[in-house]
């Protein structure tokens, strides 16, 4: 008798679909925008981004250069969002694999550096270096990621992109540290693009001493946190103690 | 006399001639043959018999019974696929585009993607074929042509009496969009629908339909069907004097596939369904389904 209802309960589609899927395993970790042709076509479309910018025109082109229709645009606007955004998107999803690839590299200088938060400053300046061919249009297509309606995909993103620079540095955190140093290299990599636009300094020179200088801090916050939480820990243990030992005494 | 009074009078004093009579024919007849009409059985080769019955009874009342049904809704949900769809043929090209509207009778869609091509990319080279089972639903979009900027000499609107399900005078791979709004679930054989769209479409081009479709949320499902089994039928009786036509409308409603069932229908039919495959419209009242044939 007990049995029906869990089995029936197994049947129903959407909650298990919805209790199974966690993001934080990595075989349930998808790889954005991976589906076949809508996304191969938004990743050769990027190749028109350094001369036309983050514009429908770049997709136009795609799908006349593969001999398609012009109505196959059909496929990049079903779901509403402007084509604009689309390509920043994938830009951004691509820019993500590119920073993979490149510290997969077994010649990388990056397998050289032991340090953690020296990690986390060199991937950040290497994936501010792929901004450079479309630096021009970046303002752009930063404008179409903070319109509210694409808000959330947007920090989607960020949160992998700060997920990928955390895990490829080494980050062992199992606590709130976790999040923290997350938020911290979001929050450190949004500031440093935005400085990055306007630097006019030769190979972006003031960007890369500015990214060394946040990571720094974020790394001197940690050690403050960690400290502190000592600290805390043996006063409240110190506490405890004195207060046992009061009862003690009677 | 009230305004609804003097609709059905109209309607009456143009002939229409009421269904019961051919519905009750072959009502109880099974096995292989039989489709559903509406929820009722009958034979295969009498469904599009019937439901032309309906559309000639309804073509000249067609757009105010839209109206009063949906309260205007319908045309949101029309423009809405217009935009989504974003057809036309952009500025530098030299191909332009082959529309298909299927189905498309009054010409409401086939009107609209011209006119969004031509207000947004400046062509006004695409052509449109309408094709419609129904020549007085033909009629009703011919007459609406006749009077429209389209009808300027230069032929780029044809309609065509065709079957859907076979489409015999249009060529295999020769169109890069297929529309059809709201007439997919009055084919007798939907597979063989979207299988003659595949044919009939260039690689590259793109399918799509609007459709009604199946309410997700049981609650809002259940005042949905509260109005539409109690209110529409009682509506087509007073406005379009027509209770079984429109009886027959909610009862086709209700028995088209799900979304996701029709989802699988069309990548049966061979096309690329891209990811989710389709959009909800007001609560999954309606949706949009794309596919595209590559």
């Amino acid at each position: 008798m007990l049995r029906t209802p869990v089995r029936r309960l197994a049947v129903r589609k959407p909650i298990s679909l919805l209790s199974t899927i966690r993001s934080y395993h990595s075989r349930d970790h998808k790889i954005a925008g991976d589906e076949p042709l809508e996304s191969q076509i938004l990743t050769k479309s990027l190749e028109y981004v350094p001369t036309y910018g983050f514009n429908s025109n770049c997709i136009t082109r795609t799908i006349r250069d593969l001999n398609y229709p012009d109505s196959l645009q059909a496929i990049i606007s079903k779901d509403g969002s402007s084509p604009e955004f689309k390509l920043m998107l994938q830009w951004l999803i691509e820019q993500r694999k590119n920073l993979e690839r490149e510290i997969k590299q077994p010649e990388s200088e990056f397998h050289n550096i032991a340090d953690e938060y020296d990690r986390v400053s060199y991937l950040i300046k290497k994936r501010l270096e792929l901004n450079e061919p479309v630096i021009k249009h970046l303002t752009f297509g930063i404008s179409q990621l903070v319109i509210p309606y694409y808000l959330s995909q947007s920090m989607e993103e960020l949160h992998n992109l700060s997920d990928d620079i955390a895990f490829f540095a080494g980050d062992g955190s199992n606590d709130f540290a976790w999040y923290s140093k997350r938020m911290g290299i979001s929050s450190i990599y949004v500031s440093s693009e935005l400085y990055q636009l306007t630097d006019t300094s030769k190979d972006f020179k003031n960007t890369k001493k500015f990214v060394d200088d946040k990571v720094q801090k974020l790394n001197n916050l940690g050690n403050a946190y960690n400290s502190a939480e000592q600290w805390g820990m043996f006063n409240a243990i110190s506490l405890v103690n004195l207060i046992r030992s009061q009862l003690v005494r009677g | 006399m009230s305004q609804l009074a003097r609709y059905s009078i109209r309607s009456r004093s143009l002939g229409l001639k009421p269904l019961t009579s051919q519905l009750r024919f072959n009502s109880n007849s099974s096995g292989e043959n039989t489709t559903h009409f509406g929820f009722k059985t009958v034979n295969k080769d009498d469904k599009e018999k019937l439901v032309g019955g309906v559309f000639s009874s309804v073509a000249s009342n067609y757009d105010i019974m839209n109206d009063a049904m949906s309260m205007g809704v319908h045309r949101l949900w029309k423009s809405h696929f217009i935009n989504r769809l974003d057809a036309g043929m952009r500025p530098g090209s030299n191909r332009p585009l082959q529309f298909l509207d299927v189905a498309g009778g009054t010409g409401d869609i086939a009107f609209g993607l011209l006119d969004h091509a031509e207000r947004k990319f400046n062509d006004v080279n695409s052509t449109m074929t309408v094709v419609d089972i129904n020549a007085d639903m033909l009629r009703e979009g011919e007459k609406r042509y006749q009077a429209s900027k389209w009808n300027d000499g230069s032929d780029r609107v044809q309609f065509l009496v065709q079957n859907g399900e076979q489409l015999d005078q249009i060529e295999d791979n020769s169109k890069d969009v297929y529309t059809i709004a709201f007439g997919i679930r009055n084919f007798t054989n939907i597979q063989a629908g979207l299988n003659a769209a595949y044919r009939v479409l260039k690689p590259g081009g793109i399918f799509a339909c609007l459709e009604f479709s199946q309410v997700d949320n049981p609650a809002i499902d259940y005042i949905y069907q509260a109005y539409s089994f109690s209110i529409l039928p009682l509506m087509g009786q007073l406005i379009a004097d027509d209770r079984d036509s429109y009886q027959y409308l909610v009862e086709s409603i209700r028995k088209f596939p799900k979304q996701e069932e029709f989802k699988s229908m069309i990548e049966k039919a061979g096309f690329y369904v891209p990811e989710k495959g389709y959009e909800n419209l007001t609560f999954g009242v309606a949706s949009i389904h794309i596919g595209v044939k590559l």
